[in-house]
């Protein structure tokens, strides 16, 4: 505990343990009154015979792992005078076009209902019930008619957003300065520069090994692969998710991964998870919400058409409509600039009309929401279990890829990064990229947007996510996207349009992500 | 009476008011105040067309700022503050010369300590002429001043930035040493960064505060703050500071501050000696009263001309207690 009180102020940790209390601890609770039965407790050093009793049984460092969750969720404490909307998002402009893009969500989401004359959700009669029970583990057999529906809105829609997003007090004068703006995002946020990445992702240096460069058939495993796989054995043995946390910034190895990310995530499959599981499919069961068929629609379209994924269908069913009704997600949106969307209930006869959010979770999926799930499915077979983790992944980083926020892991962040690194890197490339009508952005965006799921071999991808959760941090997507770039800048540089600049990087996936990765940052010279 | 009511009423929140506007929250001051009104110069000028919100950025509040921001244009509107109303406006005119020369009416602000204060407009400062000068300043500098030339003990400043990258404070020190006590600019706090990188977005629009222990000097007896504002960076079009507030120390050596006459008044529990005066109590609710009845004419207007109000209070009654 001590640690951890120093990389956080105490006030932070105190907020997170209050927290911890509250978020069914009950078994501990349990555990602690039933130890005091016990008769090596004795009434002179109560206090200290629970602390070790705790320790041995380890509830310790289950709290530990809780607390150091919830750190990673709290916003940063702030000042007394700032209202609530300041901490969500401190940049008025941003907050503002969240707002405009939320509100054309809506309007397309209520636009699609009436035209439909499918309702936003209803009541199944009981025989539908009876037969989506029956056939739930194979929803992908179904075919429902889903030629009217459409996505919501697509990555390149919110392209177009992020690229109009205007700060009045720029000076965006038209005099070309050093600080214009020469590819598509035009605001001015703090990203980090190469000496600061390579601080940053100092344990991607050259003389460190990595999982996905020293694990090579060609390389003797003493040298590397066997002393990680003897440490992760004891970082889970240990139970400790910070420690889990700081491993996997080296990779995790396959056998072992599924308990590492749920460590470091503190999801558990505890048998209050699997009831919360339940309920939420009890919830699909009883209504049909008109989100249902856009994920059904997303699905259809993207997952089901890649050779990786295709077996997880039925997969992706079970946890995207689960997740649509879980009134838990609503509570990232306390840390998020984005706001849930309300509807008005039209009460029955007799009950009170109201608002509501719609979806319950607040969430409206997007063409190629169903891919931040798909990678997971390799790893966890329970769907219980594949939902937690899947949850809190949205909730602590893939929310940030679909919302306008000046958050360092925020998209339009990313993009700006990646546009800055490329710009430093390769400035030739850039040039002719942008003389030739082929903005780099408009290429690299749906790779970051779907943390370059479905664009990468799945072992490469997981390989790549082990680093996201292991620096807590998106930064390496921009990163890579760069990286992939300057791979490929040979072919490049010979095309002279957006359609053969696509064409040059529709494949990555042959690509290996880690020598990239340590290439770009650390072995190329500016 | 009538007519300036309406004409309130046409031109919005007044900005032009001859006499010293002040806006109460009714149940706070009417108690406490003794003095001799004027017969005739006490106007109810009713209902503000805003509500007291429960922010910050009270956008009635907003109008009334006296130090209007340069360039109005630039500054984009901010998020629409939640609407949770915590109470009401209400103006009341009140002459700025009262009929006994010691008395005066002291106005507490509702936030924890604030003291009143006068914020300046921000005036640049520019090598060159400002008019013919295509580059924009760099420097600001923002003057607050205490009414009444009153000393302050500060305990905090906060502001909430707008794009200015280095901050420096400057108090004007009332020296008790010194026959006379004039007074002496000392400077408080130096190059003090607000944003990270003066390029980059950070910390732009971040709320801050500036406490005594980061202070060169201590700020004790300040009769006046001066914020010079710097931004080197030639990409925004602006910069200045919001929402002001100078916070004084809450402490027992507060008493120092007060006007001699203070220290005549009858404390609170003891029953004071009226003298033939009405009781404080009967005033305050009718003054209510009083209030209420605006409320109801509001609400039922008619074409037909308004009478004046029928005051129940008896001003000549009304002296301040010796």
């Amino acid at each position: 505990m001590a640690a951890l009180w120093d990389l956080f102020p105490p006030t932070r940790a105190w907020g997170s343990v209050q927290r911890c209390h509250t978020t069914g601890f009950g078994h501990f609770h349990r555990s602690k009154s039933e130890c005091l039965h016990r008769p090596e407790i004795r009434i002179e050093c109560l206090k200290e015979d629970v602390r070790n009793f705790l320790k041995k049984t380890g509830w310790e460092r289950k709290l530990q792992n809780a607390v150091y969750r919830e750190l990673h969720v709290l916003p940063q404490p702030s000042h007394a005078a700032a209202p609530p909307e300041h901490t969500k998002e401190p940049l008025a402009y941003m907050r503002k076009a969240q707002a405009c893009w939320e509100k054309r969500i809506l309007k397309s989401l209520n636009s699609m209902s009436t035209e439909l004359g499918v309702p936003l959700a209803r009541k199944r009669p009981v025989r539908e019930q009876k037969e989506l029970l029956q056939k739930w583990s194979e929803m992908g057999t179904n075919e429902p008619d889903l030629s009217h529906f459409r996505p919501v809105y697509a990555p390149k829609d919110f392209l177009e957003v992020l690229t109009s997003l205007r700060n009045p007090n720029l000076d965006s004068s038209d005099e070309a300065s050093c600080r214009s703006h020469l590819g598509l995002i035009q605001v001015s946020l703090n990203v980090k520069d190469i000496p600061e990445m390579r601080e940053f992702f100092c344990e991607l240096s050259l003389e460190k090994g990595q999982l996905g460069i020293d694990d090579h058939t060609s390389f003797p495993p003493d040298l590397f692969e066997s002393d990680h796989i003897c440490l992760g054995k004891k970082v889970l043995s240990e139970q400790d998710s910070a420690a889990a946390q700081q491993y996997s910034r080296q990779g995790c190895p396959t056998g072992l991964r599924a308990h590492l990310w749920a460590l470091i995530l503190n999801c558990s499959n505890d048998p209050e998870d699997v009831m919360h599981y339940e309920q939420l499919k009890a919830g699909v069961i009883n209504h049909d919400l008109l989100v249902d068929n856009l994920i059904y629609k997303d699905v259809k379209l993207t997952a089901s058409n890649d050779d990786y994924y295709f077996v997880f269908e039925d997969y992706l069913y079970q946890v995207l409509l689960c997740f649509s009704r879980d009134t838990a997600v609503l509570e990232h949106f306390n840390y998020s600039s984005a706001t849930p969307p309300t509807c008005h209930t039209k009460g029955q006869s007799g009950a009170e009309d109201g608002t509501s959010v719609y979806p319950p979770n607040g969430v409206v999926p997007f063409h190629g929401f169903s891919m931040y799930v798909a990678p997971l499915c390799f790893l966890y077979k329970e769907p219980s279990q594949l939902y937690s983790v899947f949850r809190e992944m949205y909730v602590r980083y893939f929310f940030r890829l679909h919302s306008i926020s000046s958050s360092p892991s925020g998209i339009v962040s990313l993009c700006l990064q990646f546009e800055k690194l490329l710009q430093v890197y390769l400035p030739q490339l850039f040039y002719h990229l942008r003389e030739t009508g082929a903005q780099p952005l408009r290429i690299a965006f749906k790779w970051m947007v779907r943390a370059f799921s479905g664009y990468l071999a799945t072992d490469q991808l997981l390989l790549l996510w082990d680093r996201i959760l292991g620096y807590d941090s998106m930064e390496i997507l921009a990163v890579l996207a760069a990286a992939v770039f300057a791979f490929r800048a040979e072919n490049l540089m010979e095309v002279t349009s957006l359609a053969a600049a696509e064409a040059v990087l529709a494949d990555l996936s042959t690509l290996k992500v880690m020598p990239l990765l340590q290439i770009f940052l650390f072995a190329t010279v500016i | 009476m009538c007519n300036k009511r309406k004409e309130c009423k046409d031109s919005g929140p007044c900005r032009l008011w001859t006499g010293w506007t002040v806006f109460l929250v009714l149940s706070l001051m009417m108690a406490r105040v003794r003095g001799a009104w004027p017969a005739g110069q006490i106007e109810i000028l009713g209902d503000l067309s805003g509500q007291l919100e429960a922010s910050m950025h009270s956008s009635v509040l907003a109008d009334l700022q006296e130090a209007p921001i340069a360039s109005d244009a630039a500054i984009p509107a901010g998020f629409p503050d939640s609407s949770a109303i915590v109470g009401r406006l209400f103006q009341m005119r009140l002459p700025t010369k009262m009929a006994d020369a010691s008395s005066t009416l002291k106005v507490f602000s509702m936030t924890d300590n604030a003291v009143p204060c006068t914020v300046k407009s921000p005036v640049p400062l520019q090598i060159g002429d400002a008019k013919t000068d295509t580059s924009r300043p760099g420097v600001y500098v923002i003057d607050v001043t205490f009414p009444h030339g009153q000393a302050v003990k500060i305990r905090e400043i906060s502001f909430k930035n707008y794009y200015t990258a280095f901050l420096m404070v400057r108090l004007q020190k009332k020296d008790p040493g010194s026959p006379g006590g004039c007074a002496r600019w000392v400077t408080c706090l130096k190059n003090h960064p607000l944003m990270s990188s003066p390029h980059t977005e950070e910390g732009s629009q971040d709320y801050f505060s500036i406490y005594r222990h980061q202070m060169l000097v201590d700020p004790d007896d300040v009769t006046s703050v001066r914020l010079i504002l710097r931004q080197p960076s030639s990409a925004w079009l602006n910069f200045t500071l919001e929402d002001i507030r100078i916070h004084q120390c809450a402490s027992d050596d507060s008493e120092r501050d007060m006007p001699a006459w203070f220290s005549q008044l009858t404390p609170v529990d003891q029953v004071p000696d009226l003298q033939g005066l009405p009781n404080p109590q009967t005033v305050a609710s009718s003054i209510q009263q009083m209030w209420a009845l605006t409320e109801v004419m509001q609400t039922n207007q008619t074409a037909a001309p308004i009478g004046r109000f029928d005051s129940t209070l008896q001003t000549q009654d009304l002296q301040l207690a010796r």
